[in-house]
């Protein structure tokens, strides 16, 4: 076999290269002097990068910095949330206040018509999960305690009016 | 990592907090290493850190079930090339700001005073083209093999090997001959 250059040793060195050449390459290094003083040297090389990068100085404040920014990030998410929320809350209102509750009936059988009742239950359960997400942020105690308390005084007012038969005769 | 990776990283990309972070505490280190050669500056990469955990974070739902370690790579040579492509424009705009930046890093007189081998190839290793540091770093670092290396840097397991060679040939021929090891 003839000496295979430095390029070749590295490919060997790094196990990147079949089981019958990498046999052979080690019975050559067995026989050659010169050889093996250049995978000695490639292999010193290959530990030294290996430990600088492993001695690499790392800040000690990393892990708070990475922490901090998260809970940044995590209130910001919440944020959305509580704004997505309300933006729902005030369109409840807005449409309550204008009266608009008896085109409920209309928009269901409109999306039964168009979507079948399969999509009303889809969307009725999304409602519903949504109701339970905005309950289970409202237990875990933040801003969306606002948001839930105004969906119940809205449910609640509507609940009212509808008693008192308000939207019956609009 | 732990034994029991997959099940961590299920529980994280479910939003366990504290699955989270035993994500975090264990791999923040690794994304620093990574980041810190990419972009040669320790300021930049604890940045860049943070906000690959934060992306991490908002987006565990992408986090994959197997090749956690190679995938967090792959972020975060993306997260840095964009950062070294930012610089590039950057320094076509504002030069001198640039300059400036680049002033901040560690010199090689830094390096030799240390007089230690570690801290040139230290030096050495952030003087090297890109896609041959990162190709080192995560061979002999990260010990991945050519094909893992490949997947995130883009490239054939043959270009790897030869952004490898090339990588420590140049390696050799900046560090000042004294302190260089004996190939």
């Amino acid at each position: 076999m003839i000496c295979p250059d430095s390029v070749k040793w590295n490919i060997y060195l790094d196990h990147e290269i079949d089981d019958l050449d990498q046999a052979q390459y080690a019975a050559h290094l067995l026989e050659c002097a010169a050889c093996r003083r250049m995978v000695s040297g490639l292999q010193e090389q290959n530990e030294l990068i290996s430990l600088a990068v492993r001695e690499t100085h790392v800040p000690v404040n990393l892990e708070n910095m990475v922490r901090m920014r998260l809970a940044g990030s995590a209130r910001r998410q919440h944020r959305t949330k509580v704004g997505a929320s309300l933006s729902f809350l005030t369109l409840a209102i807005i449409l309550g206040a204008l009266n608009w509750w008896y085109l409920l009936p209309g928009i269901q059988s409109a999306i039964n018509f168009l979507g079948g009742q399969t999509l009303a239950l889809k969307l009725a359960f999304s409602l519903v999960r949504f109701l339970v997400t905005v309950g289970e942020g409202a237990l875990r105690g933040s801003p969306v305690l606002p948001a839930f308390t105004l969906l119940t005084i809205t449910s609640l007012w509507i609940g009212l009016h509808i008693k008192k038969g308000g939207y019956v005769n609009a | 990592m732990h034994d029991n990776e997959t099940e961590i990283i299920l529980r994280a990309r479910s939003g366990d907090w504290p699955a989270l972070a035993l994500l975090i505490d264990e791999y923040s280190p690794a994304i620093f290493k990574f980041a810190r050669y990419l972009l040669a500056s320790e300021q930049d990469a604890q940045d860049a850190a943070a906000d690959i955990i934060v992306r991490l974070y908002e987006k565990r739902d992408k986090i994959p079930e197997q090749g956690f370690h190679p995938w967090l790579m792959r972020v975060t040579y993306n997260h840095c090339h964009d950062i070294l492509r930012r610089r590039q424009v950057l320094g076509r705009i504002l030069p001198r700001f640039y300059r400036q930046q680049a002033a901040c890093e560690p010199s090689l007189d830094e390096a030799l005073r240390e007089s230690d081998q570690k801290a040139l190839v230290q030096w050495g290793l952030v003087q090297l083209p890109e896609k041959e540091r990162a190709a080192l770093v995560l061979r002999y670092y990260y010990q991945m093999n050519y094909e893992e290396i490949g997947s995130i840097l883009d490239a054939s397991s043959a270009t790897v090997g030869t952004w490898l060679h090339r990588g420590k040939e140049k390696l050799k021929m900046i560090i000042p001959e004294q302190m260089r090891w004996k190939v």
